[in-house]
């Protein structure tokens, strides 16, 4: 282990990981399991020469960060299913205005205030659907402390690259673990593109990467933004080909860039018959289960959306590898398995595993799932 | 998993008690001496007074499951934590309770855990540290002693990082104390 090695818990590394992607704006309220979160960052914004502030609610956390976004902060804020809810309207917002900005979603038991402290995975529909309108969200799922730090800077950067909300999804038992970690920077701190010139300067016009360069306000350029459809002017219009180009556009700045985006980790899945398909803390049962079938002579394998959406079908079906059958372990009554089936159709056997009792699937329930189900 | 050099800890109490501290000051000393380590915990919406569970598994190599699922060891501080967390122990488990706030339970015996040590901590802390505060680090003396997890200068060491200065002598002591219940317990031999 290196000299920067620190035991840490994951809401702390997802602060840490922020801080050194370069955020500077916190806003936020706090909720169980995210509090530490703002807790921390309470305490290190003023450290940083940023600004915390704690909001009466989530609706003005998410509008917050839009606002210090747009006026060229990093920003982060972090909060739980019932908050997240509240954050939807501001979330389709900050789509269609193009703001850069983080939210951490740690999931709990829900609907509504469910279970606060009890672990779940039943957030990722949400993630990608809760707003409405086409629209499009980077949602990134990290499985233990150190990848939560290192997912933490990722999602500022991507945010920044892109000019597009991102989602950092995840869970009590991620949010409260404590394991051993590495702050040594992992990759390079990218900084939005900002305009060059005054002259014919159109905040919503863009070039081949079409990310447009707004320039952050205050800084004397001549910016309007609003969640009406917009041209490249940025004032409203209800002309349909504008619209149309508009969420085109804003797609397209996305998936021409899956590559870049779109991470996945697989596990012997080149030979696998049987492969789990899983994300988060789930996917660290996955692990073991996998170790112990393959002791046993058994060829499992595994995949990990590390990248939960953009979800890209080839990509998924690329990675899958051979295995005859899908097992899709998720602590939810089945939303991940609901892209599968669409990924796979009847080409696989596609078996869900899901519990919803606020506890995680050990890998023994796997086997054991594995063994009684005949797969 | 089986793995000889994994080793996988609970304790159970209340809320309050600062188990959920004992155990992340024993992850940093086993992180001290070069092991890795997982650290959770399971409380309720209570600020204090609620059942908690703290978990600490340390290991040689990577850890994959980062809950414990076959303790090699168990200790409860109060009778309400043995009852919701005392399952899924077996023949390897060496189980700890406080026999200063409760009897041995009746669902345990040589068939279904490796032993069964009962030790007056809460009371041990009470009479000589004048202070209850002082029941996780004695806790900690205690499974150190048992175990030799970590070392004793390392451990405190760990204790040091979390404890602050004008509390550090009391919770030495709380160490000393611990190790001393053990140390007194295998001279008489008496087991429970």
């Amino acid at each position: 282990m290196s000299e920067a090695t620190v035991l840490m818990q994951g809401n702390e590394a997802v602060a840490e990981g922020a801080i050194a992607a370069g955020v500077r704006f916190y806003a936020g309220y706090p909720i169980t399991p995210s509090s530490e979160i703002a807790e921390i960052m309470a305490r290190r914004m003023p450290q940083v020469g940023g600004t915390f502030i704690q909001m009466e609610d989530e609706i003005a956390s998410v509008t917050a960060i839009i606002g210090a976004s747009m006026a060229g902060k990093k920003v982060l804020t972090a909060t739980s299913g019932p908050g997240f809810s509240l954050m939807q309207e501001g979330l389709g917002y900050a789509c269609m205005v193009e703001a850069p900005i983080v939210i951490l979603d740690s999931m709990r038991y829900g609907p509504s205030t469910g279970m606060p402290t009890k672990v779940s995975q039943m957030d990722l529909m949400q993630t990608r659907w809760g707003t409405h309108g086409d629209h499009w969200i980077i949602v990134l799922s990290p499985s233990s402390v150190q990848e939560s730090y290192h997912l933490a800077i990722r999602a500022v950067n991507l945010a920044e690259k892109y000019r597009n909300p991102v989602i950092l999804l995840s869970d009590e038992t991620v949010s409260h673990l404590r394991e051993p970690i590495d702050t040594a920077l992992p990759e390079p701190i990218i900084d939005r593109r900002l305009p060059a010139q005054k002259t014919g300067y159109q905040p919503f016009k863009t070039d081949a990467t079409l990310v447009p360069t707004i320039a952050n306000l205050g800084t004397g350029f001549r910016t309007t933004y609003t969640g009406l459809v917009h041209g490249e002017s940025g004032f409203q219009t209800a002309n349909g080909h504008v619209a149309e180009t508009l969420v085109q556009r804003m797609r397209d700045k996305l998936f021409n860039n899956l590559d870049d985006i779109i991470r996945l980790e697989t596990d012997h899945s080149d030979d696998a018959d049987i492969l789990f398909m899983s994300f988060g803390i789930t996917a660290r049962g996955v692990t073991e289960a996998v170790e112990t079938l393959r002791s046993r002579g058994r060829k499992a394998g595994s995949l990990r959306f590390i990248t939960l959406f953009p979800f890209d079908d080839d990509r998924v079906r690329q990675a899958a590898g051979p295995a005859k059958t899908i097992v899709v372990p998720e602590l939810n009554s089945g939303q991940l398995v609901l892209l599968l089936k669409r990924v796979f159709g009847d080409t696989r056997r596609i078996v869900p595993l899901n519990k919803v009792n606020g506890d995680l699937i050990s890998p023994a329930e796997m086997l054991t799932f594995v063994r009684e189900e005949n797969l | 998993m089986e793995n000889a050099n994994r080793f996988e800890l609970r304790l159970t109490g209340s809320g309050g008690q600062g188990l959920i501290l004992g155990s992340i000051i024993l992850a940093e000393a086993a992180m001290m001496e070069g092991k890795t380590v997982t650290q959770s915990q399971v409380y309720g919406a209570e600020a204090r007074g609620g059942t908690t569970k703290a978990e600490l598994i340390v290991s040689d190599r990577h850890i994959a499951y980062p809950k414990v699922t076959d303790p090699d060891l168990l200790a409860a501080m109060t009778s309400d934590g043995l009852q919701q967390y005392g399952g899924g122990i077996s023949r390897k488990t060496e189980v700890i309770i406080d026999s200063s706030v409760m009897c041995a339970p009746d669902f345990l015996n040589e068939e279904n855990c490796h032993g069964l040590l009962a030790l007056p901590i809460r009371s041990t802390a009470v009479s000589r540290l004048q202070s209850e505060l002082g029941l996780n680090i004695v806790l900690l003396g205690v499974i150190v002693g048992l175990t030799g997890l970590v070392g004793v200068d390392t451990l405190r060491k760990a204790v040091g990082m979390h404890i602050r200065k004008q509390y550090l002598d009391m919770n030495m002591k709380a160490l000393d104390l611990g190790m001393e219940l053990v140390a007194a317990q295998a001279e008489t031999g008496i087991r429970i």
